[in-house]
């Protein structure tokens, strides 16, 4: 039995991995969504530039191996909270890297359905 | 202190012409009190707006407003990151939620400086006898892992008239008992302009003698500020609590340091000693951070050494959880030697034995820990021990008695009765054979639990149902219908055992119960229900090769030449020709483990958790003909598909005993008719279910309830009663 939330999460990791975070991303961010960073400070507003920063991170590196594991699925109604550990590897300038950390994004159901909302990044947690 | 904070807000809004909606579709004023002490709060806290703002979009009238120490720390980001609140406030600014909700002009509004405090605002107490009574903000401290200082500020300490007549008014109105709260209690009055100055022992003398206070409790003092003068007072002072919260956080110097607590293991133990000295029936709680940045074995030692030394009535043992912005968020968690990271996930894992392994001395302890007082966090009022439920006077140790009193019985006539919020929680267990209908009986239940105000959760103890992607062999439950846990949280490809199991499970119950939620253990799942709900000691997985080797040695020699090597004790729990169970034991026992002990003894006496169980049983006839139905819709769902694409991710040995894996897996290796792995899934499953009932029936405290004929609603309305 799929769970659309948790879908929504999934299509947008493989979106980005996949190389085709510009074409897919869209579709699955909310209007008015955001990123924050661990500090809650704001990194991106807006779906226009939450996809853009999936799309330069894609551009940026060159990615080896990625790994989502341990997801933990909270309702709140409607709205569904997916907290999540990953793992990336990757190279950049030569050098591979490997992260480590987690991803909090909320998912709400719109009329066109399940979009992500809001998303914490983690890294290194 | 947000609960006081809750109170405070809900007496303003009673004073406006509010009224608590009974559901959140139905309210005109949507209002978030947060805290940022523990990282679940964002989660809960961000689902909660998620929600909010579906309901904003249906009805934009409606007001959504988010106070607290999250909305502090966030200060007008909240309405960036939500920009469908109206109104954002820090704590001690909830007399601006009236000034705003009063305004002719609803503009989007927040107020985050703190300015005075709002103890003048009506409180609604939830308990009529007791009441809490704020005697400082802030704190000066500088914990390293702690978000407080900076979202309550700094220390600024009430005048003590102010309290004083406060308490009196209070006992005016009937209260018996207060709770002084303050950040950082005993640290009182040193803020205080050079007129009006006194010490946190004279402001207790001073809260003493207000005649018709009978007890006085406090929270939460700091060790480094537990004077001879605040000690004194307890061996001297009629009213106050024979009771001290004293936070050890850990019992290393060495992580003392880093959490930048100021005091050490040594000086935290002379404390303990001088309280001991002065009242020596002193119940002492405590609270314990596991896992923090850098903890090494032998740290954890020395915490462990120190839980044992003092021998707490109480503790509360959580695991350390970064806060953004704090200094302990930033420290790189160096791996002890021989505990190389993993993988993100490693200092959890590390932690959640550790904090089981604390839990566990403290049942040892036979001063009582764990039946008395129900611990609190730092930062939060503490829970209502039962006794304070009910105004009585006299209740276990750990509860805190007053010096003197004579006052056996109850002081207040407190009609309230089972599952009044607020009430100390207890999880329940649902379980039964598969297809009986736990899940359709949870989700009824949580319904009931709902409408008194509970907020369930149910916990699957399925081992099935952690996996990702066997939804339809698991009979997982639909979305949407009640929150689960543990369910679909292991990739397919991965070994799981139960005492992972346990260790996940103890976290989430440990964490729900700690955030007033109600959690339901529901599963069929005999061995992971009791690694959730005891404290059973799961040896660790056995070396494959082991178990290999005894398996090739039992084909060869058969069962009872091995079961002639077992040793006397397990010998005799163990049958003859079972096979499985010998080499288990043999296992066991060359790893060196205590004998085997027979399953079924592990029940109601080693609950780690006070749990109402409910055994769920159904006339064997209609249960096979559920079970029959179940496989149909398992197998018309795509249970197929579902098992071939396991398969191509590499399920794990344990993901492949799920009920119908290898009968599926036979009819794709051309290995039989679907029809026939149909046939064999429908026995399998009635096989099982005759042993989930055998081990069902030798389950001592449980209450049994056959659902033949029954709906779940009548079920579900029989374990809410």
């Amino acid at each position: 039995m799929s769970d659309p939330p948790l879908e929504v999460v999934r299509a947008i990791n493989a979106a980005w991995t996949g190389g085709h975070a510009r074409d897919e991303l869209p579709e699955l961010f909310t209007d008015e969504a955001v990123i924050v960073g661990p500090d809650m400070a704001l990194l991106a507003t807006g779906r226009d530039a939450c996809v853009q920063s999936y799309v330069e991170f894609e551009d940026s590196i060159d990615l080896v191996e990625f790994e989502e594991f341990d997801h933990r699925v909270y309702r709140y109604g409607s709205a569904v909270v997916v907290d999540y550990a990953y793992r990336a590897v990757y190279r950049r300038d030569g050098e591979e890297l490997t992260d480590y950390g987690r991803d909090v994004i909320l998912v709400v159901e719109t009329v066109s359905g399940w979009r992500a909302a809001w998303r914490m990044a983690r890294p290194d947690l | 202190m947000n609960e006081h904070d809750s109170e405070r807000m809900k007496g303003m809004l009673e004073s406006l012409g509010y009224e608590e909606a009974a559901a959140r579709d139905g309210a005109d004023l949507i209002l978030f009190n947060t805290c940022s002490i523990r990282e679940s709060a964002d989660n809960r806290l961000v689902g909660n707006l998620g929600e909010a703002k579906r309901l904003k979009g249906e009805d934009p009238n409606r007001v959504v407003g988010v106070g607290g120490c999250w909305s502090q720390s966030l200060k007008d980001q909240v309405f960036e990151q939500f920009p469908f609140v109206d109104v954002a406030f820090g704590p001690g600014q909830i007399d601006k939620l009236g000034e705003f909700l009063t305004s002719d002009d609803l503009e989007a509004q927040g107020y985050f400086e703190f300015e005075g405090f709002p103890a003048d605002l009506p409180p609604k107490r939830q308990r009529p006898f007791q009441a809490w009574v704020q005697i400082s903000v802030g704190c000066n401290c500088v914990c390293s892992y702690c978000i407080v200082p900076s979202t309550r500020g700094r220390e600024q300490s009430r005048p003590p008239a102010a309290i004083v007549d406060e308490v009196r008014a209070l006992a005016a109105d009937g209260v018996v008992e207060v709770t002084l709260l303050g950040q950082n209690v005993n640290s009182y009055g040193r803020d205080l302009p050079r007129e009006e100055r006194i010490g946190f022992a004279d402001l207790l003398a001073l809260v003493d003698g207000v005649e018709g206070i009978r007890r006085v409790r406090y929270t939460s003092p700091h060790p480094k500020d537990m004077r001879a003068e605040v000690i004194a007072a307890h061996a001297e002072l009629p009213s106050l609590c024979e009771h001290i919260h004293l936070p050890l956080q850990s019992g290393s110097s060495r992580i003392l340091k880093a959490m930048r607590r100021t005091y050490d293991r040594d000086r935290y133990l002379a404390r303990v000693e001088a309280i001991r000295d002065a009242v020596p029936d002193c119940a002492l709680t405590t609270d314990i951070i596991v896992g923090f940045p850098g903890e090494t074995e032998e740290d954890f030692r020395a915490t462990l050494e120190v839980v044992e030394e003092v021998g707490y009535d109480s503790a509360f043992t959580f695991v350390f959880s970064p806060r953004r912005g704090t200094e302990a968020a930033r420290l790189p968690d160096d791996p002890a030697p021989g505990e190389a990271r993993a993988d993100g996930a490693a200092d959890r894992r590390r932690a959640a034995p550790r904090a089981r392994a604390l839990r566990a001395v403290r049942r040892h302890d036979p001063g009582g820990a764990g039946r008395g007082a129900e611990p609190h966090r730092p930062g939060e009022a503490p829970r209502p021990h039962p006794a304070q439920q009910d105004g009585q006077l006299h209740g276990p140790r750990a509860a805190g008695r007053p010096r003197a009193g004579g006052h056996h019985g109850r002081d207040v006539d407190d009609p309230r009765g089972r599952g009044v919020p607020g009430r100390t929680r207890r999880l329940i267990a649902i379980f039964g054979p598969t297809g009986v209908g736990k899940t359709e009986i949870a989700v009824e239940l949580a319904g009931r639990l709902r409408e008194r105000g509970e907020d369930p959760v149910a916990v699957s103890a399925d081992a099935i149902a952690v996996y990702e992607g066997l939804d339809l062999l698991a009979a997982k439950p639909a979305a949407g219908t009640l929150e689960h846990r543990l369910v679909s949280c292991v990739p397919v490809d991965r070994e799981f055992s139960a005492g992972q199991f346990a260790a996940l499970a103890h976290a989430e119950i440990d964490a729900l119960l700690e955030e007033g939620r109600t959690p339901i253990v529901v599963g069929g799942t005999g061995l992971y229900l009791r690694a959730a709900l005891t404290e059973l000691d799961l040896r660790p997985p056995v070396e494959r090769g082991l178990r290999t080797e005894l398996e090739r040695e039992l084909a060869q020699v058969g069962p009872s030449v091995m079961h002639g090597r077992l040793s006397p004790a397990t010998a005799a729990t163990v049958h003859p020709n079972d096979r499985k169970r010998i080499v288990r034991a043999l296992e066991l026992e060359l790893a060196g483990a205590e004998p085997h002990t027979g399953s079924e003894q592990l029940w109601s006496e080693e609950l780690r958790r006070p749990a109402a169980l409910f055994g769920i049983t159904m006339d064997r006839d209609e249960l096979s003909r559920r079970l029959a139905a179940r496989v149909d819709e398992m197998l018309g769902g795509g249970a197929v598909a579902e098992v071939e694409a396991a398969l191509e991710r590499g399920a794990s040995r344990t993901a492949r005993k799920a009920l119908g894996f290898r009968e599926i897996e036979a009819y794709l290796a051309g290995e039989a008719s679907l029809e026939e792995a149909r046939d064999r899934i429908v026995r399998g499953h009635r096989a099982y279910v005759r042993r989930q009932l055998t081990w069902m029936r030798k389950v001592g405290g449980v209450e049994v309830i056959d659902r033949t004929g029954l709906p779940a609603r009548d079920v579900a309305e029989r374990i809410a009663r």
